[in-house]
Parts: C-alpha cells; sequence; structure tokens
C-alpha cells in the first residue's frame, strides 16, 4: 500500500529528527559553560556538595553512558529539573505551553487571512497597482524587526489611541479559571463576554506582530505559485467550458496552489513558536517564549534546553501533520508519482 | 448554413500585429481544417473566436450565428464558451488539473449551468463510454495521471463536448499523441462530430490529418489565408506555390525514394 508506506517512511523521519534533536541537546548541556552539578547543588554549595551531586547525576559516567541516561529521561518526559523554580522543566512547560499556542494560533489565522488573499489578488492582477502595493506592504511587514514593530503598535495603537490593551494577557484584577490554560477559552467557558472580549483584545497586538514578517512570506508563495496555475493549460480550459472567474480562481487555481501553501504554513507554524521569544517579552505575556528568555537570563540550562526541545517537538509534529494533509489534497502523492515535498518557491526565507 | 463567420480578424499583441485581416467561415456540422506551419498564426486566429488571452487585442467581426463576439460582453462570451463552442487542446497532460478527478472535470460545464449532480455524472459516465474509456463508471472518480495520453485526451474532448456545443474547435488534438493514438482520437472526434452534427474546426500542421478528416481546408501563412478549398480539390489541385510547397514536403510511399522532399527554404523561395 502506498499511502501506508509514506505514512510510515514520514513518521521514521519524525523519529530520525527527533533523535538528531535530543543529540544536539545533549551536546548544548554537555558543552555551554555552567556545571550542572553546581546548579543543582546550589549556589552556596560547598565542594563535597557540587561532587556528590555530580556523583548523582552521573556527570562523571563516559559520555555515551551519560547520553544513554539523557535519552531514556527524555522519553520518559524528564527534562530535568529548573534551578530557578526548582520544579521539572516540564511541568513548567506545560504550564505556559498553552498560552503560547493560543498566541501562535491567532497569528496563524491572521497570516492566512490576510496573506493568502494578498498572494491571489497580486497573482491576478500581477504586475498592476495591487500587485505592487501588496509587495510593498509585504515587504515592510517581512523586513521590520518583530521587537520595534511590537513597541511601534504599542506606542501608536495602544498608548496614543487607545485601541488596545498595552500589555499583559487581561486587564488589572481579572482573572480566569484554570481549565485549559488558553486564556481566551478559559475566558470563553467562564461564561463572561466582558471577560473574553479582555482576553480577545489582549490577544489582537501581540498576535498581529508575530505574523506581520510572516504574512509577507505566504503571500509571496501564494503569488508565485498562483501564477503558475493561472497560466497552466486547465485553467484556460475551465474558463473555456464557461467557468466564472471565482470558481476558475479558487476551485482551479488555488486548488493547485494549496500544495506549496500547505509546506510553507507548516514550517511558519514552526518558527513563530521561535518567535514568540520577542513577541511574548515585548508585550509581557506568559508563554515558551518568555520562558526561555527568563531561563537564558538566570543561566538555567535545563530549562533552556527543555525549551529548545518542545519547540521541536512541536516543529516536527506540525510537519508531520503537514506531510499528512498533502497526502489528502495532491492525488499524485497518493500514487507515489509526485516527490515527496515539493520544492519550496522562491519566497521562502 | 454558415455557422461561424469570421471577417476582416486582426489580432495584435501590443503594437505587434500577427493575424492581417482573415476571412473564414465554417458552415454548421462541417469540419473546416485550418493549417499551417508554426508561427502562422492558426492557432491565434481560433483562439479569438473565445476571447481566452486577455493580452490579445481583436478587430474585424467574428459572428456565431449572427451573434458578434468581438467587443462582446464578458458575460455573453461566458454563455457561448462551452455550452456553444467547445475547445480542445495539444497537451492532454496539461489541460486537465491535476488535483481534481476527471469525472469533477466532465461533469463542470453541465454544473455551472445548473445540472443536478447526479444526472451530470450520469450523462458524464455515459459520454466517456462512448469516447472508449472501458469501465467509465469506475474510472469516472480517478485523477488524470492515471490516464495514459490517449485517454486523456479522450476525457478533455468530453469537457468539451459534455454541454452540446454546435462548434468544437481543436488545436493540434493529435499532436503530442504518439502515432498510433492519434488516428484512434482522430476517428473519434469525427465520429463524435458527425453524431451530434458538430462543426469542427481543426487547427493542424499535418496535412496528412486534414485528408481523411475535413470538407475543407484553409491553408495559412504569416497571418494572412493563401488558400481555401475543398479537401479533394486542395490535395488535386493546389492553387497557390505554398500549397503546393506544403503537400510537396509531405512524406508519401508512392513516390520515388530517391527524390528528397521540398524543404521550407525551397517553399519560402517559391511562395515569394
Amino acid at each position: 500500500m502506498n499511502v501506508a508506506r509514506y505514512v510510515a517512511r514520514r513518521l521514521l523521519l519524525s523519529g530520525v529528527v527527533f533523535f538528531g534533536l535530543v543529540v544536539l541537546a545533549f551536546v548544548l548541556v554537555t558543552v555551554l559553560p555552567g556545571d550542572p552539578a553546581r546548579a543543582a547543588a546550589g549556589r552556596n554549595a560547598t565542594a563535597a556538595q557540587v561532587a556528590e551531586a555530580r556523583e548523582r547525576l552521573g556527570l562523571d559516567d563516559p559520555v555515551l553512558v551519560q547520553f544513554w541516561h539523557y535519552l531514556t529521561n527524555v522519553l520518559q518526559g524528564d527534562l530535568g529539573n529548573s534551578v530557578f523554580t526548582h520544579r521539572a522543566v516540564l511541568a513548567d512547560i506545560a504550564d505556559v505551553l498553552p498560552s503560547s499556542l493560543e498566541l501562535v494560533a491567532a497569528a496563524m489565522l491572521i497570516n492566512i487571512v490576510i496573506g493568502v488573499p494578498l498572494g491571489v489578488l497580486a497573482a491576478y492582477r500581477r504586475g498592476r497597482t495591487l500587485d505592487v502595493m501588496a509587495r510593498i506592504v509585504a515587504l515592510l511587514g517581512a523586513t521590520m524587526p518583530v521587537f520595534w514593530l511590537g513597541l511601534l503598535l504599542q506606542l501608536v495603537l495602544s498608548s496614543r489611541l487607545g485601541l488596545f490593551p498595552l500589555y499583559g494577557q487581561l486587564g488589572f484584577g481579572e482573572r480566569v479559571p484554570d481549565i485549559t490554560g488558553v486564556i481566551t477559552i478559559d475566558a470563553l467557558l467562564s461564561g463572561d463576554p466582558a471577560l473574553f472580549s479582555s482576553a480577545l483584545a489582549h490577544l489582537i497586538l501581540p498576535a498581529l506582530t508575530l505574523a506581520a514578517s510572516f504574512i509577507a512570506v505566504i503571500a509571496r508563495t501564494v503569488r508565485s505559485s498562483m501564477i503558475t496555475s493561472l497560466d497552466a493549460d486547465y485553467v484556460t480550459l475551465a474558463r473555456a467550458t464557461g467557468a466564472g472567474e471565482l470558481r476558475v480562481v479558487v476551485r482551479h487555481a488555488l486548488r493547485n496552489a494549496l500544495v506549496p501553501m500547505s509546506t510553507i504554513l507548516g514550517m511558519q507554524l514552526g518558527w513563530m513558536l521561535g518567535v514568540t521569544v520577542l513577541v511574548e517579552s515585548t508585550f509581557s505575556r506568559q508563554g515558551i517564549g518568555a520562558y526561555m528568555v527568563d531561563a537564558v537570563l538566570q543561566n538555567d540550562l535545563y530549562a533552556v534546553i527543555g525549551s529548545i526541545l518542545v519547540i521541536g517537538v512541536v516543529f516536527i509534529v506540525t510537519n508531520l501533520v503537514v506531510d499528512l494533509v498533502q497526502l489528502w489534497i495532491n492525488p499524485r502523492l497518493r500514487d507515489g508519482l509526485a516527490p515527496a515535498r515539493p520544492a519550496a518557491p522562491e519566497a521562502v526565507r | 448554413m454558415t455557422l461561424l463567420e469570421i471577417r476582416d480578424l486582426k489580432v495584435s499583441y501590443g503594437e505587434r500585429e500577427v493575424v492581417h485581416g482573415v476571412n473564414l467561415s465554417v458552415g454548421a456540422g462541417c469540419r473546416t481544417a485550418l493549417v499551417g506551419e508554426s508561427g502562422s498564426g492558426k492557432s491565434v486566429t481560433a483562439r479569438a473566436v473565445l476571447q481566452l488571452d486577455v493580452a490579445a487585442s481583436l478587430s474585424g467581426s467574428v459572428s456565431l450565428k449572427g451573434q458578434e463576439l468581438v467587443g462582446a460582453k464578458a458575460s455573453e462570451l461566458r454563455s457561448v464558451r462551452g455550452s456553444r463552442v467547445g475547445l480542445v487542446f495539444q497537451d492532454p497532460l496539461t489541460s486537465l488539473n491535476p488535483v481534481m478527478t476527471i469525472g469533477w472535470q466532465i461533469m463542470q460545464p453541465l454544473v455551472i449551468r445548473g445540472v443536478k449532480k447526479k444526472e451530470a455524472r450520469e450523462r458524464g459516465i455515459a459520454l466517456l463510454a462512448r469516447l472508449g474509456v472501458k469501465d467509465a463508471s469506475r474510472r469516472f472518480d480517478d485523477y488524470p495521471h492515471q490516464f495514459s495520453g490517449g485517454m486523456r485526451q479522450r476525457v478533455v474532448i468530453a469537457i468539451a463536448v459534455i454541454a452540446e456545443p454546435e462548434l468544437l474547435i481543436a488545436d493540434e488534438p493529435t499532436t503530442a499523441l504518439d502515432v498510433r493514438v492519434q488516428a484512434q482520437v482522430l476517428d473519434l472526434l469525427h465520429e463524435v462530430a458527425v453524431e451530434r452534427g458538430m462543426a469542427v474546426l481543426l487547427i493542424t500542421h499535418d496535412l496528412g490529418v486534414v485528408a481523411g478528416f475535413a470538407d475543407d481546408v484553409v491553408v495559412m501563412r504569416h497571418g494572412r489565408i493563401v488558400e481555401t478549398a475543398p479537401v479533394a480539390q486542395l490535395f488535386a489541385d493546389p492553387q497557390h506555390p505554398y500549397t503546393k510547397g506544403l503537400l510537396g514536403a509531405v512524406p508519401r510511399l508512392d513516390r520515388d525514394p530517391a527524390q528528397r522532399l521540398v524543404s521550407v527554404e525551397e517553399i519560402e523561395a517559391v511562395a515569394g
């Protein structure tokens, strides 16, 4: 069965990538400055206490043995303990991750809702004013540093115009029940419309900031693959059967452009999670990005590496999902005729 | 009765005029071949009927049973496309949408005209079977890449004729196919046209294709028509030197094998 083989191959590849990620994380633990034994024993520990911690952590073992321990620990969900919160890193991340996923989901929504139609229109009106305008807007979004754009939006839209809250995830004194960890959803579940709209208002600016640089990329990707589709014979023939323009553009051209588009969107989801590092700090939001920044500033080695691992796993999972989605939208793939992943068009950074 | 009447048609791309005042008519139910070398303007002329190329600007007159198409509104053109004039392209590989089932594509001309899905499907399967696709009802939900070139071209023909147009424009419909399949597809096109009383405007550079297929032949060169004649007359007694040259360039079994075919340069020299 072609489909089963394809899925098995993708799963296996995901496993290989995950293994590589763990190797990388382990190398970072070993080579980065900072002594884990000292960190574990505490700042004021005596030399004897540090030696005891070293013994306990197995740091005197050969590197391969250490790696084996590290790997089995990671597979059991033990990413080590944070020296700052004195909790398991995974538990810390589980607390903050939903907030980041909320931010990424909102940014992705903005990315798709603005970027895809922008790319379609630019392709349809290529070379015309609208195409040029779209290119300029996209370029501005792509070249502006994220933190700077965040500050600018805060200054203009929040501070001057008062349209959005300046920072945070809820207004002063507002609280939501801790159900899913995703504040907008928890606010919705609490049944208080005012609370929900407050949570939503707090989400918009950071999501917009996060999405800005990605919109340009997806718009360019959609534009270039739409140009290819719109010039194809099957589009001309669809017109020749009397199909209307909307049908031609959406059902024929865009439907074909979905394949490269989904590849890029999948990658973008992973990148976005990385960029939350900048956005969450700027907007004082909770999340894995903010957690990582704190961990770096406090020399909290296991927390930093744990965050990297988790972001990496999210990346692997989204790519796996994209591979499966492609199976659905690209019939040629099901018969093993098309390349497993179409080469990404030029607009990819 | 004249179905398609083209009068003094000029087609330009920007400043460059590529078709310089063509007159051509296709009678209802007749098969007319438009012949010429690459770049003679035959495809541009034929495609001007449906006006699918937005970069081309037209002047003159193209009328379909008295309805003027040059300068017609987009909505008028859309009602002509598919239901009155069908189109088949050269390459069946690129003519079909790779991510849609062939059934969806065959049904589309009917569905956009408000025919119920179930009826469209039945008609589509019946037509596909008529066009010689075995196991049509099972293969209806297959994708284009699962078909061979000849079968794909049958699918393209099905899409072009399902809404029962009065005229089919076939732009080099067999050029991309291998020789054995070429003859099958041409015969099929001929049969379907006769059955449905559908006129065909066949564009080709292959005079061998023309002989058994067309009633009339129109020879084009450098964007102008050089000769129009019934097919038997054209082959027996070509008038224009260019036509004679073209016929001389066709390889034949009954000719002295030691004699070379006429080259394009020689045709150019004679035709001036």
